[in-house]
């Protein structure tokens, strides 16, 4: 028998628990040429704001030991745009669809979730807080927790849809962010967003982005996202979707030995498009090998 | 996608031509490029990402040609593959050069700065197959005699073969923009009576930069193969962007690398 990988986070019913990161799939359009939408548990979206924005001038990005760092500036459509040009494409396939959302105000926020309030193929929100709060001098809304603790509450208000928070780990203690976060109904966490970072091209004296910092992804993050999920997962009793440098399937089981009740692949799509795909098959080898049923009995096993 | 290596060998000093066995049906467009996974196991992260490529040419034997210049990791990593080693490859990519073959009178003037020939061979052998009554002319720029590639292919597919470097080494002493430049007082002299003229140019960004400066007065239609640091290849990360005439951002491996010179701002 075939091991069971479906899962249910945040009340999505998800066939695995396998997701395209936010950002790294776009609006799930160009990577469908390469890998099966409809064999990844979700698609979490690029982000989406009220109203369009075009994003930062290039460079935009950068390669660095085992990662790179991107400052794209949230370039996109808006949600009217995208509920009429791209969510059609996606609700042709079974594939659960969450919606990455992010604004520049605590209301915005709350605009923004209210704006896909009923919207048919819409499966959940998840929330990037990561992004500068403009009226409080551009700081970080994830990185300060009574703005973290506003707009979970302005998007809890705002929608019934699941919201994920999306957790900055540019903070010093991560689990009273997610606390924070259960506390105001959030039905979930991601954990987590990419760390702010900064390289410097030595013959030009240049900063290698022309955003100067960025976000740090890939490979040389994934030690301290298991480290957050495994912290975060021992504070709260929400679930976690895990993200942060999974290439691999051994990856995406560290992720959940440590307590996700799933896994966001980001990155690894520009090495490999079908990198989820990959992982979603040797997640069931995985789980044959070891005699295991079903990926419920890997969340959270960590033996210590 | 995996392909084989052919082979892989330096050409002249920190260039290297690399032969693929093509994994794909190989109709493939002047200008289109591949993403290349250099060096190691599938399962190696650094370097990480893939790194794109131009299609030098499709060969006789119908295996994807790649010229390379080594200017960091990735790109000595790959000068170290073997024949017979399998790499990561993704493509073809982007959207080539646009091509009228339905016009038949005319010039064409193709600008090669330094590794930037590589997509051009391709271009001048598709343009003497699809245009064989135009004049085509090919300008190669580069420091010295040791940048200039491709020399005796391409005067087999073209009219003229110019030669410009900046130590005179060989050629016309100075940058290839002022090759292209001496050419275009005498063909446009008199401007009404200029042959139509087309310009397909890849090289540095203040190579372009002068190209579009020098054509903005002569009616010259003009298709530049941009390069960006890329991460996919295939529009997932939008981190290639371009700017766009008039505003926004164009990503140069879904809407280009080729783009009419007058729609971007380098
Ligand atoms: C569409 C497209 C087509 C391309 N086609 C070709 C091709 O046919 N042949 C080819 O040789 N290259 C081509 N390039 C450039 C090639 O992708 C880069 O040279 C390569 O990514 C460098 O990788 P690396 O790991 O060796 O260098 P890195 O370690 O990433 O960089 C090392 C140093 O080289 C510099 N560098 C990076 N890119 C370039 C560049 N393009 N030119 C000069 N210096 C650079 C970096 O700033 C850095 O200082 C193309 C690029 C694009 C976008
Ligand atoms: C190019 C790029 C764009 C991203 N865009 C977004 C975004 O729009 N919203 C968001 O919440 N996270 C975004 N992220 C963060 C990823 O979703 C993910 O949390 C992070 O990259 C860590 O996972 P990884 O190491 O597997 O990439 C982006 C990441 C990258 C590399
Ligand atoms: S390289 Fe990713 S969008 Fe162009």
């Amino acid at each position: 028998m075939k091991p069971d990988l479906s899962a249910k986070i945040a009340g999505i019913e998800l066939r695995n628990p396998v997701m395209l990161a936010s950002g790294t799939a776009r609006y799930g359009e160009e990577i469908a040429g390469y890998c099966d939408l409809n064999r990844v548990g979700a698609i979490i979206v690029k982000g989406i704001a009220l109203r369009p924005t075009p994003g930062n001038p290039p460079p935009r990005i950068c390669e660095t030991p085992s990662g790179m760092l991107n400052a794209i500036g949230l370039p996109n459509i808006g949600v009217e745009a995208f509920i009429s040009d791209k969510l059609p494409f996606l609700k042709r396939f079974t594939t659960r669809v969450i919606v990455n959302i992010f604004g520049s105000t605590v209301e915005e926020y709350g605009e923004v979730a209210k704006g896909f309030h009923d919207v048919e193929g819409v499966d959940g929100l998840e929330v990037n807080i990561s992004c500068p709060n403009i009226k409080e001098g551009g700081i970080a809304f994830g990185t300060d927790i009574e703005a973290t603790r506003r707009v979970v509450r302005e998007v809890r208000r705002a929608t019934t849809l699941p919201v994920i928070i999306k957790l900055s780990p540019n903070v010093t203690d991560i689990v009273s962010f997610a606390k924070v976060c259960e506390e105001e109904g959030a039905d979930g966490l991601s954990v987590i967003n990419t760390f702010l970072a900064m390289s410097i091209d030595t013959e030009t004296w240049k900063p290698r982005l022309a955003n100067i910092t960025g976000g740090l992804s890939g490979p040389a993050i994934r030690p301290v996202a298991v480290r957050m999920v495994w912290q975060v997962s021992k504070a709260v009793r929400i679930p976690i979707i895990g993200m942060g440098g999974i290439v691999t399937v051994d990856d995406a089981v560290e992720f959940f030995l440590a307590g996700a009740s799933a896994i966001a692949v980001g990155t690894a799509n520009f090495i490999n498009p079908c990198a989820s795909i990959e992982i979603i098959d040797g997640l069931e080898r995985y789980l044959d090998t070891k005699g295991l049923n079903s990926i419920t009995e890997l969340i959270g096993a960590l033996k210590t | 996608m995996r392909a084989k290596v052919v082979s892989n060998s330096c050409l002249k000093g920190s260039c290297y031509k690399l032969i693929l066995k093509a994994p794909f049906d190989v109709t493939v467009l002047p200008g289109q490029f591949l993403m290349i996974r250099p060096g190691g196991s599938p399962g190696s992260s650094d370097p990480l990402l893939p790194r794109p490529f131009s299609i030098h040419r499709i060969n006789p034997d119908g295996n994807i040609e790649v010229l390379y210049k080594v200017v960091g990791k990735g790109t000595s990593l790959l000068a170290q593959t073997e024949e017979g080693e399998e790499i990561g490859i993704l493509g073809p990519l982007g959207n080539g050069f646009t091509i009228d073959s339905g016009d038949t009178s005319g010039e064409i003037l193709i600008v090669a700065g330094g590794i930037g020939v590589a997509p051009m061979l391709g271009l001048a052998e598709t343009l003497k197959t699809t245009c064989p009554g135009k004049m085509n002319r090919v300008f190669l720029g580069g420091r010295g005699e040791a940048d200039l590639l491709c020399i005796e292919e391409l005067k087999a597919v073209s009219t003229e073969v110019i030669l410009a470097t900046n130590d005179g080494s060989v050629g016309f002493k100075g940058y290839v923009t002022e090759a292209l430049e001496k050419h275009l007082s005498r063909s446009f002299r008199i401007p009404h009576s200029a042959p139509r003229t087309t310009l397909y140019a890849c090289g540095p960004t203040p190579m372009l930069q002068r190209i579009l400066e020098i054509t903005k007065p002569l009616n010259i239609e003009t298709y530049f193969s941009l390069e960006a640091n890329m991460a996919c290849g295939i529009g997932v990360c939008m981190g290639c962007a371009v700017k766009k005439k008039g505003g926004g951002y164009y990503l140069v491996c879904k809407d280009g690398p080729v783009f009419e010179g007058r729609t971007v701002t380098l």
